[in-house]
């Protein structure tokens, strides 16, 4: 599945590095990258701070956009009801292409600089996202309702997050976005898309990934514990069995 | 210094862990009872999702379970007859619950129906619990009142497969504690606790065994059904966090000396007594929760 997507996700910008080719060079380059390559998730991992940098072409007047995109998961939206007193959750919607993690940087507010149907255009924000649910086919205006919900959810669980002003250029030229990582944060590959935008255009774009991934014992408990999962279970049993017995016999004598 | 861990995913506080099983780990050893229906909510609580919460204190109960049955191993106070038969039916209801937990969790309805089993059971025991300590504490007071007959004849007693238990000289049908056992099974499961709370007074008022088999006997079965449990969400669900169970239990095992020692200052019925409020707030808690209209009606699961 994955190696698919990522063939497909390279096809695709092959192409567009062919017809990007035919347009008359412009002076506009835009280079972003990472304080990290990599976000380790190891036992004292409490979240993590990086920083998006980068150099731009005479941006004294123009803005900046980060996009940090998070793998898409299984996620599904539920939505609670009263049933005879009781709070229950009696409608749910599976996301089919919900990313895990959309923090979006700007230098400033985007509706400022940008119109929604540029927005559109660009599929910046959550709202452009193109977030269809798996099962049910809602109208249109019952989707924005749970596509609003879903955006509330996560901006509490600090997964997504719109930051304005949180790009700042330096001299025109360099710029710099603090980005923090939260401790729930899932393993997989994060994309990062840097939009440089002047006068409501698109003129200079560039895309980086870091991967976040389990290190060290906790990784190794994770992988013992998906795949060889019948040892894992033999194993924490007779640990927990050891450990009773060693805390009756260590009690017994005091 | 905080941990990640590795299962449930979250990053807590190593100090708010083993403060946490040292916490729960003193009103166990206070009250003699496993805690696993104060652990499991907390665990929730403090954002573990709920089928770890479930399938990580099975494992730790598996540990407490171990410890405690050793006193009463030695003092002779297991009937493994009885046991056997309880083991039984505690890993064919703790199998369903396994499965039912997954089916539930599947179709998004697994908070409500661990939040419900925790009002109605928790409730109904700690209202009784309060009722009997009251009026024992009612009694001391005036004494000379002596209870009435505590084994009566029924509809039970005609069950088929009738069967001797030497130890907890009883002669009654197998299929007694071996349904009880099954249903506490599937409460274990969905609750993520050992169950000592609804066994330990059906097998004094329901089987009729003497008081000083019951608990070694509940604890001796409680340790098969939670590592039943273990191994099946291991297997099915890969939640069981033993990084989490470790800390907890190292949390609990010096919690419940301490406990141990306080819990002999006080008196029987006021320690039950205690324990049925604590019970009736948890039930209470868990209950309002349910009632009170949420901040937002909508919520998101990540379910990767």
């Amino acid at each position: 599945m994955i190696s698919k997507k990522r063939l497909s996700s390279l096809f695709a910008s092959l192409i567009f590095l062919w017809a990007t080719s035919f347009v008359p060079v412009s002076a506009n380059t835009l280079v972003a990258d990472l304080s990290l390559e990599e976000v380790a998730i190891t036992t004292d991992f409490n979240g993590e701070s990086l920083l998006l940098f980068g150099a731009v072409d005479n941006a004294y007047e123009d803005d900046i956009i980060v996009e940090f995109k998070g793998p898409a998961l299984k996620i599904a939206s539920r939505k609670k009801e009263q049933i005879s007193g009781i709070w229950v959750n009696r409608q749910t919607v599976n996301w089919r292409n919900a990313p895990s993690f959309y923090h979006l940087f700007s230098t400033r507010a985007i509706d400022d600089f940008l119109s929604p149907e540029q927005q559109r255009e660009l599929a910046i924000g959550y709202r452009n996202l193109g977030l269809r649910p798996q099962n049910s086919s809602l109208p249109a205006e019952g989707l924005n309702k749970w596509i609003e919900a879903l955006n509330r959810n996560m901006v509490e669980r600090g997964l997504w997050f719109q930051h304005d002003g949180g790009v700042t250029i330096n001299r025109g030229v360099l710029f710099r976005a603090p980005v923090s990582l939260p401790a729930n944060i899932l393993p997989g590959d994060y994309d990062v898309r840097v939009l440089h935008i002047k006068g409501g255009k698109l003129i200079a774009e560039d895309r980086t990934s870091i991967q976040v991934a389990k290190r060290g014992i906790g990784a190794f408990i994770y992988q013992a514990a998906h795949e060889y999962s019948v040892f894992y279970g033999l194993f924490a049993i007779a640990f927990a069995v050891l450990a009773g017995w060693a805390a009756a016999a260590a009690f017994r004598k005091t | 210094m905080y941990i990640y861990l590795p299962i449930a995913e979250v990053s807590m506080h190593i100090a708010v862990v083993i403060g946490l099983g040292g916490g729960i780990g003193f009103l166990s050893g206070m009250f003699g009872v496993g805690g696993g229906f104060l652990m499991t909510p907390m665990l929730i609580f403090l954002g573990v999702p709920p089928a770890v919460a479930v399938s990580t204190e099975a494992n730790q109960i598996v540990a407490s379970s171990v410890s405690g049955v050793l006193a009463h191993w030695r003092r002779g106070n297991v009937d493994f007859k009885m046991g056997a038969v309880l083991l039984t039916g505690g890993l064919v209801g703790s199998s369903l619950g396994v499965l039912l937990f997954s089916i539930l969790r599947d179709i998004g309805q697994i908070d409500l129906v661990i939040k419900l089993s925790y009002v109605v059971f928790l409730g109904i025991i700690g209202a009784l619990m309060l009722m009997e300590s009251v009026r024992a504490i009612m009694r001391t007071r005036q004494p000379g009142a002596r209870r009435s007959k505590m084994h009566q004849h029924n509809w039970m007693h005609g069950l088929p497969l009738k069967m001797r238990f030497r130890k907890s000289k009883l002669y009654i049908s197998a299929l007694l504690p071996f349904f009880l056992a099954a249903f506490v099974g599937v409460l274990s499961a969905i609750m993520g606790v050992g169950g000592g709370f609804i066994l330990v007074p059906a097998m004094i008022y329901l089987l009729g065994m003497p008081t000083y088999v019951v608990i070694g006997t509940s604890l001796f079965q409680i340790i098969f059904v939670t590592a039943n449990i273990t191994l099946l969400q291991s297997v099915q669900t890969q939640t069981v966090d033993f990084v989490l169970a470790g800390l907890l239990l190292f949390g609990a095992v010096i919690g419940a000396q301490f406990g141990a020692r306080v819990g002999v200052k006080l008196r029987g019925e006021q320690l039950r007594g205690l324990l049925a409020l604590i019970v009736l707030m948890v039930s209470l808690k868990l209950g309002f929760d349910l009632i009170v209209t949420p901040e937002d009606v909508f919520s998101v699961e990540i379910l990767k």
